[in-house]
């Protein structure tokens, strides 16, 4: 991937804030140019004093021209300081308004296969890095250019200061400041270079903080007595982060001893060739402004490569927050879906996963006619989501196609497809928002329309049990008046999000694998009568329950191994018989009679 | 909320708690303040005496006093900075350390109290509050600041005495310099008081924008995660939610605008301190330089007098607003000491585990029943039973009818409301808690496996014994697929922790049933072990079972039915109570829940 320069980093940041946020562009500038001022306003009034004193003006006059520069200097500081908190916060409103929108859209809109790539994974999450802080990244970009505007304008206008004094003075001044310089380089150089042993050290301690927070685990932590364990690793970690930061440690020690050492050089000389020029006739108010001078000059050099190098570390952030916003989107112009029903063809798919050497499927073809119920059978990890994905458009195939009523999934357009299917996962979608919302999908429904597809899927009661009934939220995250459903209750819910929803094709993945037996043939029941006109794919790892689907395909392996009614894939006694005897066989009780 | 501040000397206590107490941490917390601190009087002074000299035109003395000057504060500041070093090269692993101590209390205080969500709130509110301004290590560096700017104020009002003393009575009205004196003190005192009033208001409206954000952090962090969730990225494409969870997200736009007006607010409030400041600092020039022309100090002396002055104004202010941040941070800090110094309850027991080389535990429920802290419903009620040695048991009942509840209970993860449980006649919440544990083995429904490597985690430890590993896989019916592995039993688990392999549903549920295995204890407890699985892989995972099992006692709970034929007595569980108890044949005969449940599922296989 190519990098984004610099400078179109700059244009990427700068200009939705020079179109949007004039007043901050504004202050960002006054920011600057007060914070160069004062320390220079500060220093030709002490300068004022002593010369005031030096040539014995009387103690009202003194007094009177104190007076009036303290005020006017007063006046300054305040329009400082109010500018510099508002620096300090203003740019969050510019990252939240301007940049994280995109952002969450972005994440919103990547592929089912971009999202599982595992480059783009990593991409995402420097890019969350770049967006999500205050101090670095986008943030950061905007703080650090503002402190970068404050060091350049603050070296310029010393630089002409001390320049109208002496040249040689300026030369040595720029001489010293720029091997200090160098010397904080190189300790920020050494710096990034521990940052992979560092962030491998940190990965292993917030991933056990976030452990922390995480309850359930807290049971197989007492069973088994994982602490010690976990603690363990936690140790060697923080062993590892002392030894790296100590390292650092005294390459910035180092560092502050050489600047320190460069500060008494470049004291020693200016003061030598102030005295030197006062011996010939300078005047000592001016001996106290130039000092003055010289002591700051360092300071705006060192912030100048503070901040050069903290730029730079943003915009390679910003590199990394451009790639993911600039990731491929779908084309939005594919053929749309139509037709009140729907029938999918697998022509000889094949699927592989990226960076994977084996294909998942291979070669599978099959066709799902418009109204009927398929049942998806077969071992862990033979390929039976994958299926669901290639089928619902999510995944394209490696090879072969997949044609929804004859056009092939890589020429549709998608968003129009999913539009037309509802699926239930083994793990539901929920949100923490109301009851109606959940069904819906939406913030504004039909009420009616709810209600009905409640009492299809046997829920409206429970429903209505409910002091707030649709408005009722699911889970404490947003409502602390939340409720939380039982398993049977929610797969109900989830019948009842698929009915609303009225789509022609539903896939079902395991959706009943933690029910209690009555519960799970009460919502086989409701398969059976509530789908009865769509067409259906359905995923069980319960071979009985496939019994109300009009078909069966055994996959075994990525590839179909036998498809047939029950009937006939028990009269083949094959790998489903196999399967079927196996489940079915501690069932097999004379008792029953 | 009540709010408490922070002395003096509890800072410093904090300080040096954090660091452990070494004495040389304390000598160079001491050395380096005192040296950061005297850095500007030294250079003031110096300065002072290199003006006289050249007032008087005595320029080579002048240059002798720069060299001077030059070498003094060249050490001053390399023992400064070299203490301060020091210090905050501890002050980083402080902050690892003490949420090391905070992981370590989390997984050994009462599992019922880490389960509350009281704690867990408290939680989620310090590590918000330290994302927003730093954690233990910024506490310890403000504390270390402020130990500066005091130590600063000290040598500031040295000075200022000094300037009192020096007041020449044949030279100046003593009486007006009095009044002038009075007078500066008073303006002083009119800074200082103002700066408090407002950095007070400042803090005031700085926490009220936190609260606020409070409820907004909880919400965005909600939808962030909802909007990532790797199982709910399919759901959100299938059902078109970009736009619903986008319109959601909306509520992100206004939170930047309130910081720029925090920012404003901050900026008014530093605004007339800023401004009264200056005017004191014209008194004091005022006052200074009255008794520069008259002659009781030299000119060089203004600078170092008004210096001294000035400087203590700025570094009280400094001081007051530090003061602010050391309070508000330590408010959140507190919810971690407050959460480690927690007791550690009911695994406080004492009594060790009878060894038994037979397995020969007896462990029994009388009249137990439970209900969950702050509720009003009870999951279990009077339930007695005994667990025979050497017997496997099968739970039966619908869902939550307190199966899991019975187990936790089992575990000590929660205490009985009623009733005791007792293992060889003695209540277990008498014996050590790590003791006690160590007869059992559970596979919960909802396991929790960690991001190490994979061996570890079947082993529970760092310390693996190959043959029991290789053992424990292949019963649990993983050793050949770990064979497969990029780094076969080597191999880091998930990507939270560095590149490892995802396993499916299915692989993790076997590596939980292989790492049960590998503890090998009197107890084997299994709740719903197989629904990740296939029919094939579940029907060897109850039968290594059996053949493992042999004198172990063994809890199953399964929707399985089918599972229940391997046991020898089942349970039947209805509302918290026991139902039905017996064999397969006698439950069946009976024609009860049992009868209904299992004949249910049997009816699909039957042609």
């Amino acid at each position: 991937m190519k990098k984004d320069s610099l400078w179109s980093n700059y244009r990427f940041a700068y200009t939705p804030l020079l179109r949007h946020k004039k007043k901050i562009v504004l202050s960002t500038v006054a920011e600057a140019v007060f914070y160069v001022i004062v320390p220079v306003v500060g220093m030709t009034i002490t300068s004022m004093i002593i010369g005031s004193l030096e040539q014995g003006v009387s103690v009202w006059k003194l007094v009177a021209r104190i007076l009036l520069a303290f005020t006017g200097y007063g006046v300054l500081n305040m329009v400082k300081g109010y500018l510099d908190a508002r620096g300090n916060s203003q740019y969050i409103e510019v990252r939240t308004e301007l940049f994280i929108m995109d952002h969450i859209k972005k994440d919103l809109t990547i592929s089912m296969e971009q999202y599982e790539d595992a480059a783009v994974q990593k991409l995402k999450e420097k890019a969350n890095d770049c967006m999500w802080a205050n101090m670095w990244g986008i943030e950061g970009f905007f703080r650090h250019n503002s402190d970068l505007l404050k060091s350049v304008l603050g070296l310029l206008l010393y630089m002409l200061l001390v320049g109208t004094m002496n040249w040689r003075i300026l030369l040595l001044l720029v001489g010293i400041s720029l091997v200090s310089a160098s010397a904080a380089y190189m300790v920020t150089r050494h710096y990034e270079k521990m940052q992979d042993p560092l962030s491998e050290q940190n990965m292993t301690m917030n991933y056990i903080n976030r452990e922390v927070d995480d309850v359930q685990g807290g049971k197989d932590i007492r069973i088994f007595g994982l602490g010690s364990w976990i603690i363990g690793k936690y140790d060697r970690a923080i062993k590892n982060c002392r030894r790296l930061y100590f390292r650092l440690d005294m390459w910035e020690y180092g560092s502050n001893i050489l600047d320190t050492v460069l500060d008494g050089v470049r004291d020693i000389t200016c003061y030598l060739y102030l005295i030197l020029q006062l011996s010939q006739g300078m005047r000592i108010s001016e001996f106290v402004f130039y000092l003055g001078l010289v002591s700051g000059f360092s300071g705006w050099i060192s912030m100048i490569s503070k901040s050069v190098v903290a730029v730079k570390q943003d915009s390679d952030r910003i590199c990394d927050l451009r790639a993911y916003l600039g990731l491929a989107e779908d084309a939005p112009s594919g053929k749309k879906v139509d037709g009140a029903e729907i029938e999918v063809v697998f022509d000889h798919v094949s699927y592989r996963y990226q960076g994977a050497e084996e294909y998942t499927l291979r070669d599978v073809s099959f066709r799902l006619a418009p109204g009927e119920k398929l049942a998806l059978v077969g071992m862990n990890g033979a390929g039976k989501t994958t299926v669901v994905k290639l089928m619902s458009g999510l995944y394209l195939p490696t090879s072969g196609a997949v044609y929804v009523n004859g056009i092939s999934t890589r020429e549709l357009d998608r968003n129009s497809y999913f539009a037309r299917q509802a699926a239930i996962f083994q793990e539901p979608f929920q949100t923490s928002y109301s009851i109606g919302e959940n069904i819906a999908l939406a913030e504004s429904y039909d009420g009616d329309k709810i209600w009905e597809v409640l009492s299809r899927a046997g829920l409206d009661k429970k429903v209505r049990s409910l002091d707030r009934q649709l408005e009722t939220h699911l889970g404490k995250d947003i409502a602390p008046d939340g409720i939380s459903l039982s398993g049977g209750e929610l797969q109900k819910l989830l019948l009842a999000r698929a009915l609303y929803r009225d789509a022609p094709l539903v896939m079902l993945d395991e959706p009943t694998a933690a029910l209690d037996a009555l519960a799970e043939t009460e919502i086989y029941e409701k398969y059976h009568t509530l789908l009865h006109k769509k067409s259906v794919l359905f995923i069980s790892h319960r071979l009985a329950s496939t019994r109300f689907c009009d078909r069966i395909i055994l996959l075994a392996d990525g590839c179909i191994r036998e498809q047939g009614t029950h009937e006939e894939l028990m009269r083949l006694q094959g790998a489903y018989h196999e399967m079927f005897q196996v489940q079915g066989r501690y069932y097999d009780d004379p008792a029953l009679g | 909320m009540t709010k408490k501040n922070m002395t003096i000397r509890e800072m410093w206590h904090y300080i040096i708690f954090q660091t452990k107490g070494y004495w040389t941490m304390k000598a160079a917390i001491v050395l380096g303040v005192l040296a950061a601190a005297a850095l500007p009087y030294v250079n003031n002074v110096f300065y002072a005496g290199i003006l006289d000299r050249l007032v008087a035109s005595a320029y080579d003395d002048a240059a002798r006093v720069v060299v001077w000057m030059v070498s003094v504060i060249l050490v001053l500041r390399i023992v400064a900075k070299g203490c301060e070093r020091m210090v905050r090269h501890y002050c980083k692993p402080c902050e690892y350390e003490i949420k090391k101590r905070t992981a370590q209390k989390a997984f050994s205080m009462a599992y019922e109290a880490a389960d509350r969500t009281e704690t867990l709130e408290a939680f989620r509110r310090v590590r918000a509050g330290e994302k927003g301004m730093g954690g233990v290590e910024r506490q310890l560096s403000e504390i270390y600041e402020y130990f500066q700017e005091l130590a600063g104020i000290l040598f500031a009002c040295a000075f200022v005495l000094l300037l009192f003393i020096r007041t020449d009575g044949a030279k100046e009205n003593v009486a007006v310099s009095l009044v002038l004196f009075v007078l500066l003190f008073l303006s002083f005192a009119a800074v200082l008081f103002l700066s408090n009033y407002f950095s007070k208001k400042e803090g005031a409206y700085m926490v009220e924008t936190e609260r606020k954000n409070e409820m907004w952090n909880t919400l965005s962090a909600y939808l962030l995660n909802l909007i990532n969730k790797e199982t709910y990225v399919k759901d959100i494409r299938l059902f078109g939610l970009k736009d619903y969870l986008y319109k959601k997200t909306e509520i992100f736009r206004p939170v930047g605008k309130m910081y720029t007006e925090l920012g404003c607010y901050s900026g008014k409030c530093r605004a007339v301190p800023a401004f009264a400041a200056q005017l004191f600092a014209a008194a004091t020039y005022i006052c200074i330089a009255a008794k520069a022309i008259a002659g009781s100090i030299t000119i060089g002396e203004v600078t170092m007098y008004a210096g001294a002055v000035i400087t203590m104004v700025s570094g009280v202010q400094r001081m007051l607003a530090k003061y602010q941040d050391i309070n508000y941070m330590n408010e959140y800090l507190d919810t971690y000491e407050e959460f480690i110094t927690r007791p550690n309850m009911h695994y406080d027991g004492t009594l060790p585990i009878e060894k038994r080389d037979d397995n020969r535990y007896l462990l029994e429920l009388s009249h137990v029943s439970f209900r969950y802290p702050g509720t009003a419903q009870d999951i279990l009620k009077d339930v007695s039973m005994t667990f025979c040695i050497g017997e496997k048991l099968a739970l039966v009942g619908l869902n939550g009818t307190g199966k899991t509840t019975l187990i936790k209970l089992l575990c000590r993860l929660y205490e009985p409301t009623e009733g005791e449980i007792r293992l060889n006649g003695i209540n277990i919440a008498k014996y050590d808690y790590d003791e006690y544990v160590r007869i059992f083995s559970v596979v919960f429904q909802d396991f929790h496996l960690y991001a190490f490597p994979l061996d570890e985690n079947v082993a529970s430890g760092g310390d693996v014994d190959g043959q029991r590993l290789q053992r424990a896989l292949e019963l649990a019916g993983m050793w050949e697929r770990t064979q497969e592995l990029p780094q076969k039993e080597k191999t880091l688990l998930g990507h939270e922790n560095g590149q490892g392999v995802l396993l499916s549903g299915g692989e993790a549920q076997k590596l939980a049933i292989a790492r049960a295995l590998y503890k090998d204890a009197p107890f084997i407890i299994l709740d719903e072990p197989a629904a990740a699985l296939d029919p094939l892989a579940e029907a060897a995972v109850y039968e290594n079972f059996n053949t493992l099992v042999r004198d172990k006692t063994a809890i199953y709970i399964s929707h399985r039915m089918s599972s229940c034929k391997f046991c020898d007595r089942i349970v039947v569980l209805d509302g918290g109570r026991i139902l039905e108890e017996g064999t397969h044949e006698t439950l069946l005969d009976k024609q009860g829940r049992y009868y209904e449940l299992y004949s249910t599922q049997a009816a699909y296989y039957r042609e």
